[in-house]
């Protein structure tokens, strides 16, 4: 990809970043719930939650609180929770990071696990080792986090205390949510691994690569992986993406403060700001890791450089 | 790259190290993270126990109704009953060194009035001054008995006025100053709370070093924290789980009162629950008792009245509701409903098992010909949908949890008064009753305890037989703790009260 076209790409983004505002802005206010009610407690008085639609400005129009946010955004400014009355910037980038980390870890156990899954599972087809690959992927897939979540404290923290229950703290911190989420990312990577490694295995290049006498190895790593990667590439990018969105199963059972857990409690609170907030950071991420992947192809595979 | 790698693996070493605790640091497991470090402006009544250690209310609440004298030593209330004269406790100080004085609780309490959610609890308050270093005078509007028992809503605490004054009003949270057995050190937020002890507490130097506040929200992972040995105490056990950890030997599961009251409210000026037959019906045809010993494992506490059991002015003696289901039928029949139908309106989750509960209801009224629909709502959406007048109300009954914060019976039956009428006031079953109207002007301004004990006793007399609402019971606030821990003690409202007497057993 050349510069001028990344630049390109770069720019298209921004009205597509525009409408998410618009979009999101419309449907926080379309969920029914009022969050000064929400907020003023379970039983609280008509002048209460009166003040409190006043304070945050909710009792304006639509459009003049659109223009109001609009503007905050294109100085840098997020605005202040709802629920907290703290600038929700802030909060978001802790929490960012902490998504960032934990996505980060996750996907790299992903595409090692998945992809030797997936590798051994093509390269030696309807062996015992395929099947084993197959059954564990669809395992990965299929298993509620919430259970397998809890199985893994129960194994690791209260039998054998080695790793902690959840919460932060330390690399020990992130072993077990990394690993919960990112076996369930293997499961994805090994199937398309596998489907992409034996759609290229069958191809004339490796026979080729083989009846040059190449050791089998070099021939399924230097030559069929290489060229199955870019299916692998994009799966992994589009899952990373989703993951940078805040895993919220695996971060409530792991007491993990990442974007997830904040997107479901600025939900129940109605907290418009924060809401707002972490769909156009979801959004923003979507665009980049995208961008990311697209350019990652010209990397693995010459022909789409030239192209 | 040898360089490269000794580095990285030090880098991973030092973030790996975990935090040393000792036997004289407590870390509490908490279903959420404080919302907000600054008592005033706090949500989520159980914040209370990690807020409270830094900042204290004037008067602590005994989970038996009591009012324990606090940062206000005594009081006295005037002949015409509308003035207060609070002693402020002398010798105390903040831990920034400034004393407090009535000036510095005149000020917080302006503070919380300004900002607190919960500011409507002193709405009867008309002024306050400064009397002298250690006397404070509060006039009300009108006589209001239950302001003592008002004052120890823990979210009324006290803050250095230097303080503020230095952090500014938008920026408590970032060093709040109190009296509290410890001093705030951080909040992360979404990760922890650390306080560190407070060696010149008036009340006696902590026996803990260190608290540490971390939020679990899942009740499980919650539990198996507890379990694992990552905390010490937790609060909100699943009460089919209570008995389990009770089982291990390390563990101990408390189960004080709490101020939280389940409740059916029947909308009285709608089908078809303007015909007081039809409501009292319903009492008959559910077995309360049974839904509080099976679902509950006997942590919970049927009502006898609108409750909570144990504030000041309960009475068990007006229930005269047993499971009665042919009774329930024969009421039905009369009133010309022998196949009632009805919605309820519930958010599953917000309180303690209520979709369980809900289904047990449904279960005994279909033994009576009763279909009750559920319709489950968020909160949100229900919040708003029950704050509509009488005219636009949908609501036929709904599920609702009511908490008194003041542990006085007044502030949980004051509701059922007709000037409360939705949207003015919390009464959601838009109930008229003019004896209990003036039964409960009565009662909130006269200075003769017996007469308005009287008082109390006869409105909830009238309401247990009018049932605008099915008082159903009391939710359990369950903790579990390592048994070595000792020295807890909590309010009725889901909070600890100050950590200072709290330690561990060698």
């Amino acid at each position: 990809m050349t510069w001028r076209r990344l630049l390109a790409r770069l720019i298209a983004g921004v009205p597509a970043l525009l409408v998410v505002t618009v979009l999101v802005f419309a449907i926080v206010r379309l969920i029914p719930g009022d969050p000064a009610r929400i907020l003023a407690g379970d039983f609280a008085t008509d002048q209460v939650v009166g003040e409190l639609r006043e304070r945050w400005q909710l009792d304006r129009p639509w459009p003049i609180q659109y223009v109001t946010y609009l503007r905050g955004l294109l100085r840098g400014d997020l605005g202040r929770s709802t629920a907290t009355s703290l600038p929700v910037a802030a909060d978001l980038g802790e929490r960012f990071l902490r998504t960032l980390e934990l996505a980060a870890a996750a996907t790299v156990i992903g595409v090692l696990v998945g992809g030797l899954a997936g590798v051994l599972g093509a390269t030696r087809r309807a062996s015992a080792v395929d099947y084993l690959a197959t059954v564990v992927a669809l395992v990965g897939v299929s298993t509620p986090i919430f259970w397998s979540g809890l199985i893994l404290i129960l194994l690791f923290s209260v039998r054998l205390e080695w790793l902690p229950a959840g919460g932060t703290g330390g690399f020990v911190h992130l072993v077990l949510p990394a690993v919960s989420l990112g076996l369930f990312g293997a499961g994805v990577v090994a199937r398309q691994t596998r489907s992409s490694m034996l759609e290229v295995l069958g191809e004339e290049f490796v026979r080729t690569a083989r009846a040059k006498g190449l050791a089998e190895r070099a021939v399924v790593y230097k030559h069929a992986l290489r060229n199955a990667l870019i299916p692998i590439v994009t799966v992994v990018g589009d899952q990373f993406a989703r993951l940078l969105g805040g895993a919220i199963l695996t971060e409530t059972v792991f007491s993990w403060p990442g974007m997830g857990r904040y997107l479901i409690e600025a939900i129940a609170m109605r907290d418009y700001p924060v809401i707002q907030a972490i769909i156009l950071v979801f959004a923003a991420c979507f665009f980049v890791v995208n961008l990311l992947v697209d350019i990652s192809y010209g990397l693995v595979d010459p022909r789409v450089r030239a192209e | 790259m040898t360089r490269l790698l000794a580095v990285l693996t030090l880098a991973v070493l030092a973030w790996a190290a975990p935090a040393a605790a000792g036997k004289d640091a407590l870390v509490i497991g908490m279903p959420t993270d404080v919302p907000i470090f600054d008592t005033h402006k706090a949500t989520g009544l159980h914040n209370g126990s990690i807020l409270n250690q830094v900042s204290e209310p004037l008067v602590l609440l005994s989970t038996k109704g009591e009012v324990i004298p606090w940062l206000v030593e005594s009081w006295e209330q005037s002949k015409d009953g509308k003035t207060w004269t609070l002693k402020i406790r002398k010798n105390v100080k903040f831990t920034d060194g400034t004393p407090v004085n009535a000036e510095a609780v005149r000020f917080s309490l302006e503070r919380f009035r300004k900002h607190s959610i919960g500011k409507a609890t002193l709405a009867i308050v008309d002024g306050i001054s400064v009397a002298d270093e250690s006397t404070l005078r509060i006039t009300t509007k009108a006589p209001y008995a239950p302001l003592i028992n008002t004052l120890g809503y823990h979210w009324i605490v006290v803050y250095s006025k230097a303080q503020i004054e230095k952090t500014g009003d938008d920026n408590v949270h970032t060093a709040p100053v109190g009296s509290g057995p410890f001093k705030f050190v951080h909040h992360k937020r979404g990760q922890e709370v650390r306080l560190e002890a407070n060696e010149q507490y008036w009340a006696g130097k902590p026996k803990l070093k260190t608290v540490i506040s971390r939020p679990y929200p899942d009740a499980s992972a919650r539990m198996l924290a507890l379990e694992s040995g990552d905390v010490d105490l937790i609060f909100q056990v699943l009460p089919q789980e209570a008995a389990r950890l009770g089982k291990n030997p390390n563990l101990v599961v408390y189960t004080p009162p709490s101020a939280r009251v389940i409740w059916i409210y029947l909308n009285t000026q709608r089908e078809p629950f303007k015909d007081k037959r039809v409501r009292q019906a319903l009492y008959y045809a559910i077995d309360r008792e049974a839904i509080v010993k099976s679902l509950f494992a006997g942590t919970a506490r049927r009502l006898h009245s609108p409750g909570p059991a144990g504030s000041y002015g309960y009475s068990e003696a007006y229930d005269h509701y047993g499971y009665d289901p042919e009774k329930a039928k024969r009421l039905l029949r009369e009133a010309g409903q022998p196949n009632l139908t009805f919605s309820i309106h519930h958010t599953p989750g917000r309180y303690l098992l209520s979709a369980q509960v809900i289904e047990a209801i449904q279960g005994y009224l279909r033994q009576v010909g009763v279909t009750m629909r559920v319709v489950d709502l968020e909160w949100g959406t229900l919040s708003q949908m029950a704050a509509q007048p009488v005219d636009k109300s949908q609501i036929q009954a709904a599920f609702f949890g009511w908490r008194s914060v003041n542990g006085d019976i007044d502030s949980a039956i004051q509701d059922f008064g007709s000037q409360f009428w939705r949207p003015a006031g919390n009464n959601i079953s838009f109930y008229k009753s003019d004896e209990f109207d003036r039964l409960l002007t009565f009662e909130q301004s006269t200075l003769d305890a017996k007469k308005r004990l009287e008082a109390l006793h006869r409105m909830q007399e009238i309401l247990m037989e009018d049932a605008p609402a099915l008082f159903l019971y009391g939710e359990p606030q369950i903790w579990a703790a390592r048994k070595s821990l000792k020295g807890l003690d909590w309010n009725p409202l889901e909070s600890l009260h100050p950590l200072h007497r709290a330690y561990f057993e060698e």
